[in-house]
C-alpha cells in the first residue's frame, strides 16, 4: 500500500511531465555559435602544434648533451669503482705487512 | 514543385551518413546533425540547467565532444542514442560542479527560472507542479537526480537509463529508490515550513 508521500509525488511527477520547457527561442542559431567556437579550438590547437614543431630541434639538442653527459660520469664512476678496489686491495696488504701475516 | 534539390538531398542523408561526411571535415553535414538533434538535447538539458546560460553551455559542450569523438561513434546503436549518452555525462559534470561550487548548500528561496515562464500555453497546474518538482530536485545529489529525472519525467525504462548512465541496473534502481525518499522528504519540508 502506497503512502501519502508517494501519492503526492507520483501526481507531481504526472503533472510536471506534460509541462515542456521553451526552448525555442535558445535554439536559434546554435548551430552557428557552435561552428565558431568549434572553428576557434581548431585554429588554436593548429596554433599550438606549430610551436610544438619549432620545439623538436632544442629538445632533441638537450637530449644529445644528457646523453653524452651520462655516458662520461659513466666513465669516471667506473674508474672510481677501480680506484676504490685497488685501494681496498692496498689497505689489505699494509694490514697483513703489519699484522704480521 | 515539390522540394528543392537542397532540401530533399538533406531529408535523404541519414544520420550515420552525416556523420561520415563530417568526419571528413563537412561541416555542413556536422551542422545539420545538430539542427536534426538539438531540440532533444535542450530539452533533456533544461532538464538540469540552472537558467539560460547554463542550459546554452551544456549544449554547446554536448554537441563539441560529440564532434570530437565522432571517431569514436559506431553503428551499434543510433546517433541519437549515442548523442543522449554524452549528454547525460555533460549534465552529470554540470550538477557536480554546481554542486561543488555552492558548496552543498542550496538556500531555500533559490528557484531555477527563466526557462519555465515563457511557454505561456501551458496550464497553471502543470507549470506549478514543474517548478515544484524543479525546486526538489535542485536539492537532491546529482547522481540520484539524473537518475529520477530520467525514469520519472523522460519515462525510460531502468534498462535504458543504465545504458546512457553506464552504471549498472541494479545501482539505478538503488538511486531512484533514495532519490525519491530524499525528495520526498525535502517537499514535505517545505510543504510544512
Amino acid at each position: 500500500m502506497k503512502h501519502k508521500e508517494d501519492e503526492n509525488l507520483d501526481r507531481l511527477f504526472a503533472a510536471a511531465r506534460g509541462f515542456d520547457p521553451d526552448t525555442a527561442a535558445m535554439e536559434n542559431y546554435f548551430e552557428k555559435r557552435l561552428l565558431a567556437t568549434l572553428r576557434e579550438r581548431r585554429s588554436a590547437r593548429a596554433a599550438w602544434l606549430s610551436w610544438a614543431w619549432r620545439l623538436i630541434p632544442v629538445f632533441t639538442a638537450l637530449a644529445v648533451i644528457l646523453g653524452i653527459a651520462s655516458v662520461l660520469m659513466e666513465a669516471n664512476r667506473s674508474q672510481d669503482i677501480i680506484s676504490a678496489i685497488i685501494r681496498g686491495q692496498e689497505n689489505q696488504l699494509v694490514i697483513s705487512y703489519l699484522t704480521g701475516e | 514543385m515539390g522540394k528543392s534539390p537542397g532540401i530533399a538531398k538533406d531529408n535523404i542523408r541519414s544520420d550515420e551518413h552525416l556523420v561520415e561526411e563530417a568526419k571528413r571535415g563537412d561541416d555542413e553535414a556536422f551542422s545539420l546533425l545538430v539542427t536534426r538533434h538539438k531540440h532533444r538535447i535542450f530539452r533533456l538539458g533544461s532538464r538540469f540547467a540552472r537558467n539560460a546560460h547554463e542550459l546554452d553551455d551544456i549544449c554547446q559542450e554536448v554537441f563539441i565532444k560529440a564532434y570530437e569523438h565522432l571517431g569514436k561513434f559506431r553503428r551499434e546503436a543510433p546517433f541519437g542514442h549515442w548523442l543522449s549518452r554524452i549528454a547525460i555525462n555533460v549534465c552529470y559534470d554540470a550538477l557536480k560542479k554546481a554542486r561543488h561550487d555552492r558548496g552543498n548548500h542550496l538556500p531555500m528561496e533559490d528557484f531555477p527560472d527563466n526557462l519555465c515562464s515563457s511557454a505561456s500555453e501551458e496550464s497553471d497546474a502543470r507549470h506549478d507542479a514543474y517548478e515544484t518538482l524543479m525546486w526538489g530536485l535542485a536539492r537532491l545529489r546529482p547522481d540520484e537526480r539524473i537518475v529520477i529525472t530520467l525514469l520519472e519525467l523522460e519515462e525510460k525504462p531502468v534498462a535504458e537509463v543504465a545504458e546512457l548512465t553506464g552504471w549498472s541496473e541494479g545501482n539505478v534502481r538503488v538511486r531512484a529508490h533514495r532519490a525519491r525518499q530524499a525528495l520526498k522528504k525535502i517537499l514535505e519540508g517545505h510543504r510544512e515550513a
